[in-house]
């Protein structure tokens, strides 16, 4: 492969995390077909940055969450803000812990997915309830899409699997060389 | 070899290497910071977006239309894939559908099919006991028992019918037994619930008769054949073709007056009957119970002798 291509390639991989948490806020606003508003389905967007941030946390910095979260909000049409704000708080939960999550059994790390999506969940219920008038969103629809949520999470974990492989320069956790 | 000296940097050169130096230290400088409380700049950033976006600032709401915009674009584009395969599962939920509401008519379809055979033999039924009902009116009061055929053993040698009325109906050796038209036959074995009937086809069947309207008595025997005869005629018959076969009631077994068919043929070989009995649709036939009048007491007239073929010959 020439220098060129290689590199491109190189910066391409490096953006696969970014593009895949991006690729999943898309996939989290696809209407799908024959879904009755009150169904519930799963998030996946925290699901991938939860992923990302505990394995490359070198490419999905806090800012990715930011941009990940304005995304989110713009696209979405959500107020600016609140789904950054939520995924931030929720990164400050895991940010700096990576290596020690890691070296968690897997149950274990499924209950440190379930405590990040609470936060992410509670900040966005909390924002939502301050955006109108201060008055609590209801709650069942929350419950039960962080329910459902942390339910399909250990079946996203395979289907990201190749793509860590497919990201330059596995490093360490905690994303030092 | 004569060596270059490098030229002398004026002082412009220097401020502008020192600006550059200035500004590197302060891009890493804010690197570093923004790196460290990256978290807390973007929480920041966000509540200042949140308090733009409730202010409904124009620069906000633009920003959120366009990004709306493009991420409708994306979304649309990425929608094709997903509806093909919703297609696809439609497509599948189609067949799926299509098969079990075949399954579910293929059900109905023999529900109705029986249906269909139940009202079918119903009506069958009821013609015949509405043809039953309209059946000869009998000159004597008859006890009628209604019955179905319920077995056809019939053969070459045998011209037999079973029905499902016996014993505890009544039914009894000797009846006779019609259908709408004529004498279909008689009783000749009874069970508790059936009993067989004798068609007056058979070869073995002798039913005394009347021939109208020249008043001469016969027995009318069958031959196993379509047509059975009339034997014991008196010598000189008044039989033409036409003429109508009645039972005669000599015996005291059947009553009199009874239809039975009439004369098809009359030459050297005898004379042929047709009866009136429609063998092809006997599925409900009516047993008669006729009990002969009492014999009249010692002190009365005797009755005038009956014609020479009174005597009936039972298999």
């Amino acid at each position: 492969m020439n220098p060129i291509g290689g590199s491109l390639a190189r910066i391409l991989r490096r953006r696969l995390p970014a593009a895949s948490a991006l690729l999943a806020v898309l996939l989290d606003l696809m209407p799908l077909p024959d879904a009755a508003p009150e169904r519930l389905f799963p998030l996946l967007t925290p699901m991938v940055a939860f992923h990302w941030a505990l394995r490359r946390p070198d490419l999905f910095t806090p800012f990715t969450f930011l941009l990940v979260g304005l995304v989110f909000d713009a696209a979405g049409g959500l107020p600016l803000g609140t789904s950054g704000l939520a995924l931030l708080a929720a990164c400050a939960l895991v940010h700096g812990r990576e290596r020690t999550l890691l070296a968690q059994p897997p149950l274990l790390l499924w209950g440190g997915f379930a405590l990040f999506l609470a936060v992410f969940e509670a900040v966005r219920w909390a924002i939502a309830s301050a955006w109108h008038d201060f008055e609590p969103r209801p709650l069942i629809p929350v419950l039960g899409e962080y329910l459902v949520t942390v339910l399909v999470q250990p079946l996203l974990v395979p289907l990201l699997a190749p793509l860590e492989r497919l990201v330059e320069c596995p490093r360490h956790a905690t994303g030092s060389r | 070899m004569a060596r270059v000296a490098a030229p002398t940097p004026t002082a412009q050169d220097i401020r502008r290497l020192l600006w550059q130096r200035r500004l590197r230290l302060w891009w890493l400088l804010l690197r570093r910071l923004l790196r460290r409380f990256a978290i807390l700049t973007g929480a920041i950033l966000c509540a200042v977006l949140l308090v733009a976006a409730k202010l409904d600032i124009a620069l906000v709401r633009f920003l959120q239309a366009r990004a709306g915009d493009a991420a409708a674009l994306v979304l649309d584009v990425m929608r094709l894939p997903l509806e093909a395969v919703g297609r696809v599962g439609e497509t599948i939920g189609d067949i799926v559908a299509v098969w079990r509401e075949n399954r579910r008519l293929e059900a109905e379809n023999r529900r109705l099919l029986e249906w269909r055979r139940e009202a079918i033999r119903l009506s069958v039924e009821n013609q015949a006991l509405r043809r039953m009902l309209a059946m000869p009116t009998l000159p004597l009061p008859v006890r009628r028992t209604a019955a179905r055929v319920v077995a056809d053993p019939g053969s070459a040698f045998a011209h037999t019918r079973l029905i499902d009325a016996g014993s505890e109906r009544g039914i009894r050796v000797g009846m006779a037994v019609m259908d709408d038209r004529g004498l279909v036959g008689r009783v000749v074995a009874v069970g508790r619930w059936s009993a067989r009937i004798l068609l007056l086809l058979d070869s073995t069947s002798r039913i005394p008769v009347v021939v109208e309207p020249s008043g001469d008595h016969a027995l009318l025997e069958g031959d196993n054949g379509p047509y059975p005869r009339l034997r014991f005629l008196p010598l000189e018959p008044r039989v033409s073709v036409g003429d109508r076969v009645i039972t005669s009631g000599a015996g005291g077994r059947r009553p009199p007056g009874l239809p039975v068919g009439e004369v098809v043929a009359v030459d050297e070989r005898g004379v042929k009957v047709r009866p009136y009995a429609d063998w092809t649709r006997l599925d409900h036939v009516v047993v008669l119970d006729w009990q002969p009048p009492p014999p009249p007491p010692a002190d009365a007239q005797p009755a005038p002798p009956i014609g020479p073929a009174t005597a009936e010959a039972e298999p």
